[in-house]
């Protein structure tokens, strides 16, 4: 009797899971298609973009790139000259060195002989550590400003840095991220074009181990040598260039990676910067800036550009990317928790209504449904509760839809942008298509059911430091 | 049930294998085209890049317009991004090319043709050949159901410079297919001193952001004659924005006659924006009377006042200066802003001014020390 109810809850458990895998799975390829269709309008566009009339107006909104750093001795000096080589007609590189223990200050002062200055730092965002000293170059014409102060976190860090940008536009870039030459201009336009509504804008980011570098840019676009950043390069490519794209085209996104965002600075002002009781403040932001805007009642657009402009070192270990993907769910999490009253909230309209209660069941509870599919489906066949059909379905639907998607997704990247130039990269990206949903995605989602966890509990925040491997095969100066 | 569970993971087998497919043979014709392109572009390349290079032998451009339209079509889009890009007489004779080949006949055509994307592709060539029979086509173009077609035909009559587009650009900024003012105005800058008539009247248009935009275009095109006019808005218009504007123009122009006026505009009872921009054109204007004027701003408990106050004593030359000196002496510095008292916030902002006088004097040095 026993028996035939746990059969009977295991059989009914089994269908909802894979009811769920089949609603998520579409999702995808539902972004997928939405995304598609954007950046193929985007490039039938770049032609007539404009961007060289945009570098000579005199008229185009200047921006400040402020730049966190706290122990980036090894990459700093070539990101900076990277971030200076950047295409703007005006703009400003602003350093925060948030209290490095390394040499991250030391080799910016001997590079760009540095001196200090008496800048006198307004407090319209609210800080946690003073400011100790700010430096510009002696004798050079760099845009450049170097802000040293006591650690306080990354959030402290650029909350420091929007207090001393100059500009009305605020680019914030991690210190690792290496650049396009067209990343300001690529993704300013959509201010530009719609400069009363739009708030913030996004640009695509990209794994760049493997890829030749050269002076802080990305000079040959390669697959990484490991299978753990090769299967992050579909995940990136599918999640944040296809996924993001799809989102922002019907006006719901809800994440501006920290790598690269553009922000208008006085509505950062207006919300109080970044928050610094989240581990993942860069979705929080946007989440805040929603929350916000529709509150107030107002005209606004959050975008993200279908352009490459970013690349960003993925964790090539284990340990490195548990940690990584604990802090980016705990994030998620303790964004939803924060923000429970917009979820299903009309008065938030589509952020309320779609954005939220998708990022709720198929960000936040699919790593729960993802291993309780990998231990309740292969126990509802062992106990009879499912027959083997049902389990094939299953495999079917979990899985062999998911690497469908991925393959969609790398199609779409071959045909648009086509930045892996190799044959051999090309296989190894299908191969990575299938290993992601064969374990990658299994081994992932523990990491994330901690992080979830560790939200619910409010623990303590953990950052943890990324440690960089560094991008060899082209580097120099 | 089974059986269906069969036939789904057939259909997915075949999906993977149609796009596995895909991609292969899609990166197979893609490289093949490539190939034949640059094959084709080969020799057509070299007479191009010469015509562009500023080498005024004819037989390059004859040549060029000889090529059958496979070889064209393979260079085509190298040859419009170079019209877009160089000037003088290179440029010149690649307009000449593409008149030739009848490019400008075609884009005239496709501007009436359906499509948002062919039809601004068509403004955006217009606009590089500087044709004037253009205009009136790209004017009717300001009010494009697609937005980004505006913005192309904007930007074209910007590059082809026929004042009369003067008037149609303005009207574009308002109504419900409007065009970001900020494209608006490079055009109407681009237009040169013949739009100056058509930019002091809309000084008065019913609309702000005509108005504002106007004020912007005067001070960028140096149109001095309009300064009185330029007074009136900053003393008087009703919206805060087109003041800021007006004060901003007038520091651009730097006219004698603005001086009191924005003296004026610096009052206490004046919003913090308008009070920053009037400090920063009063910087421009560089009359050492505003010193007296500015000293006060320094205290000012709103950070763009006082910074903008300092910044523009800076550029007073020795009255500025002994003024910033004065003030940094005044008191001790506080740890933020705004618990500082009013003499340590002067102090603070006259420390930074002169401390950037210093770095750039130090840098002239630096720079004249290379040169010799």
């Amino acid at each position: 009797m026993i028996l035939d109810w746990v059969r009977e809850l295991l059989r009914a458990t089994d269908t909802a899971i894979l009811v769920y895998f089949l609603a998520i799975n579409s999702s995808y390829l539902v972004l997928v298609a939405f995304a598609a269709v954007e950046v193929v309008q985007h490039l039938r566009r770049v032609p007539f973009a404009g961007f060289e009339e945009v570098y000579r107006s005199p008229l185009t909104q200047p921006v400040s790139v402020i730049v966190p750093a706290h122990n980036e001795a090894a990459g700093i000096v070539d990101s900076v000259y990277a971030m200076l080589a950047l295409r703007y007609p005006v703009f400003e590189v602003l350093v925060v060195d948030d209290g490095s223990s390394d040499e991250t200050f030391e080799r910016l002062r001997a590079e760009f002989d540095l001196v200090p200055v008496p800048r006198v730092v307004p407090d319209e965002v609210p800080v946690s550590t003073a400011v100790r000293s700010v430096h510009v170059p002696r004798n050079r014409p760099d845009p450049l400003v170097v802000v040293r102060k006591d650690n306080g976190g990354k959030t402290d860090a650029l909350n420091v840095g929007i207090n001393l940008a100059r500009y009305p536009l605020v680019c914030m870039v991690d210190a690792d991220s290496l650049l396009e030459a067209h990343a300001l201009l690529s993704v300013a336009k959509p201010f530009a074009d719609d400069p009363l509504r739009v708030v913030a804008a996004g640009g695509v980011v990209r794994v760049a181990n493997g890829c030749a570098v050269l002076a802080g840019r990305i000079v040959e676009v390669r697959m990484p040598r490991g299978w753990l950043a090769r299967v992050q390069v579909v995940e990136y490519l599918r999640s944040f260039l296809l996924g993001r794209t799809g989102w922002s085209r019907i006006g719901g996104l809800l994440v501006i990676s920290g790598a690269f965002g553009l922000f208008r600075r006085d509505v950062l002002v207006e919300i109080g910067g970044l928050s610094r009781s989240s581990i993942s403040e860069d979705a929080e932001l946007v989440v805040r800036m929603h929350h916000h805007l529709r509150q107030q009642g107002r005209d606004y657009r959050i975008v993200f550009v279908a352009e490459p402009v970013s690349w960003s070192e993925a964790p090539e270990t284990a340990r490195v990317l548990g940690r990584q993907r604990r802090r980016w769910h705990r994030g998620i999490t303790e964004i939803l928790l924060r923000h429970r009253r917009m979820v299903a909230n009309p008065r938030y309209g589509r952020i309320g209504l779609l954005a939220l209660p998708y990022y709720l069941f198929f960000e936040v509870l699919a790593p729960a449904v993802e291993l309780a599919g990998v231990v309740l489906v292969p126990l509802g066949l062992v106990i009879g509760a499912v027959d083997v059909g049902f389990a094939m379905r299953f495999f079917l639907v979990a899985y062999a839809y998911a690497i469908l998607v991925n393959l969609i997704a790398l199609t779409v990247e071959e045909y648009v942008f086509h930045r892996y130039s190799r044959m051999r990269d090309l296989v190894a990206a299908v191969a990575a298509s299938v290993l992601e949903n064969l374990g990658f995605r299994q081994l992932t989602a523990v990491w994330r059911l901690a992080g979830a966890w560790a939200a619910v509990r409010a623990r303590p925040a953990v950052w943890g430091e990324m440690p960089r491997r560094g991008f060899s095969s082209a580097r120099g100066r | 049930m089974a059986s269906l569970a069969t036939q789904a993971l057939l259909a997915l087998l075949v999906l993977a294998i149609v796009l596995g497919a895909a991609l292969v043979v899609g990166r197979a014709v893609r490289r093949t085209a490539e190939r034949r392109r640059s094959r084709l572009a080969g020799t057509a390349r070299r007479a191009l890049l010469a015509v562009a290079g500023g080498d005024d032998d004819p037989a390059h451009i004859q040549a060029l317009a000889r090529l059958d339209g496979p070889t064209w079509r393979a260079i085509e889009p190298t040859a419009v991004a170079m019209l877009g890009k160089v000037r003088g007489e290179a440029h010149e004779a690649l307009v000449a090319l593409f008149e030739q080949r009848g490019a400008a006949t075609r884009a005239l055509v496709d501007l009436r043709r359906p499509g948002a994307v062919r039809r601004a592709r068509a403004a955006e060539l217009l606009g590089n050949l500087g044709r004037a029979e253009s205009v009136p086509p790209l004017c009717a173009l300001l009010t494009a159901a697609s937005p980004e077609v505006r913005v192309v035909a904007a930007r074209s009559l910007g590059r082809i410079g026929e004042p009369a587009a003067a008037g149609p650009l303005l009207a574009a900024l308002t109504g419900r297919r409007a065009i970001p003012a900020h494209f608006v105005a490079h055009a109407v800058l681009r237009l040169g001193t013949g739009t100056l008539p058509a930019l002091a009247a809309a000084l008065v248009h019913d609309d702000p952001l005509v108005r504002a935009t106007a004020a912007d275009v005067l001070g960028l095109a140096g149109a001095v004659t309009a300064t009185p006019r330029l007074v009136a808005a900053l003393a008087a218009d009703t919206a805060i924005e087109v003041r800021v504007r007006a004060a901003t123009a007038l520091g651009r122009l730097g006219t004698r006659s603005a001086l009191a006026p924005l003296l004026e505009a610096v009052a206490p009872d004046r919003p913090p924006a308008l009070r920053a921009a009037a400090a920063r054109a009063l910087g421009e204007l560089g009359a050492a009377t505003a010193a007296a004027t500015l000293a006060g701003l320094l205290r000012d408990p709103a950070y763009a006042v006082a910074h903008a106050a300092a910044e523009a004593l800076r550029r007073l030359g020795n009255a500025g200066r002994a003024v910033l000196l004065a003030a940094a002496e005044d008191a001790a510095l506080g740890a933020r802003l705004s618990t500082m008292d009013p003499a340590s916030r002067a102090a603070a902002h006259a420390r930074e001014a002169l401390a950037a006088s210093e770095l750039a004097e130090r840098r002239r040095s630096a720079l004249a020390a290379v040169g010799t």
